[in-house]
């Protein structure tokens, strides 16, 4: 029996996997003993919901700030050179 | 005798999970003394932490109030904390670590400047998704790219026949470094800075990639007239493709033409 989180990580390096009907994702779901509410979200596309199921964070901070050594510091950042994106 | 050393792999696991990262990557994270980790999503973040038994997240450094630089530095400082201890030690980041990635480079950089082996090991970034799901090859009329702030904020020559890309349109205009949302004052003058380049009726292109193997990733046409009214979010991309042809250099070509004549005759 695979935790969802396995069953997440091998659909995303799997063809087969994510060519499936939506029958026979239920069935592959079945088979890995995922639980129904994890199942209609992923049959859903229910990013929400998976989040939630999985007890994790949607609300998560990325760095996006390019490296810009070269400049000054205060000048850098008063121009708004770094940011960082919230996803969520 | 031998002397312990610390190291450092700062790698990317690329954007969408379990189909991204390299087994190159993964080993570096799986046979680390410690990981860190900073991703896109919080199922991204804990599909890292089931990889090895001591992975820390540098979610934590950042805070509200608090100034980004700082959380930079001691990101940057707790990596290399670790490393001078002696340890193996891994930072894996979603996409490439090294774009658009102060964290990893100024973390390589001190590694190696306190005489200790760092290296980048590359992942798929948002870039290359973006290639391949628009069916866009930024070769095709060349390319630019630019984070959306610093785009609005200085003066770039723009080239028209050539594809543009600006990144975080979703918190352009953001000079505070606290906001995650777009001002639509924001918009409307970056909608004016582009508009000196391009038509307002040019289509544009508004593109998130998919970060879990169910989802799609967004790819929504648009007029540039309506990005003001678009629906932004904080990873959301701008594209916009090319809106003049490659205007040929005549005099160039004449010139080299010229100069192969010459050489010619010389020989």
């Amino acid at each position: 029996m695979k935790n969802a989180l396995q069953f997440l990580t091998e659909m995303g390096s799997s063809l087969r996997l994510r060519q499936m009907s939506r029958s026979e994702l239920k069935a592959a779901m079945d088979a890995a003993g995922i639980d129904d509410e994890l199942q209609v979200a992923v049959l859903d596309n229910d990013t929400d919901a998976i989040v939630e199921k999985l007890r994790t964070s949607g609300d998560i901070i990325c760095l996006i700030a390019p490296d810009r050594p070269d400049e000054d510091e205060d000048d850098s950042e008063e121009q708004g050179a770094p940011n960082e994106v919230r996803y969520g | 005798m031998s002397t312990v050393q610390g190291s450092l792999s700062c790698v990317g696991v690329g954007m969408m999970l379990g189909a991204h990262i390299s087994p190159y990557s993964q080993s570096c994270i799986e046979e680390a003394d410690v990981v860190f980790s900073l991703m896109s999503h919080g199922v991204v973040e804990q599909w890292v932490a089931s990889m090895h038994p001591d992975v820390r997240s540098l979610q934590g450094y950042y805070a509200e109030g608090k100034s980004r630089r700082d959380s930079y530095r001691e990101m940057v400082e707790a990596i290399l904390a670790e490393v001078r201890l002696g340890k193996q030690v891994c930072a894996a980041f979603y996409g490439h670590p090294g774009v658009f990635a102060l964290v990893p480079h100024q973390a390589i950089k001190q590694a190696r400047a306190e005489g200790f082996q760092a290296q980048m090991e590359p992942g798929i970034s948002a870039e290359d998704c973006l290639i391949a799901d628009l069916g866009l090859d930024p070769g095709a009329t060349g390319c630019a790219q630019f984070e959306a702030s610093q785009f609005l904020f200085h003066r770039r020559r723009i080239d028209p026949s050539a594809m543009l890309i600006l990144w975080q349109i979703g918190i352009t205009g953001d000079r505070s470094l606290y906001q995650f949302h777009a001002s639509t004052s924001a918009l409307q003058l970056l909608v004016e800075r582009l508009s000196e380049n391009y038509p307002l009726e040019h289509q544009v292109i508004l593109y998130e990639a998919a970060t879990l193997p169910i989802g799609e990733p967004r790819i929504e046409r648009l007029p540039l007239a309506a990005l003001t009214d678009a629906e932004l979010h904080m990873h959301t991309t701008l594209v916009i493709p090319a809106a003049e042809p490659l205007k040929p250099d005549e005099t160039l070509k004449k010139k080299l033409v010229s100069m192969r004549q010459g050489s010619l005759v010389d020989e």
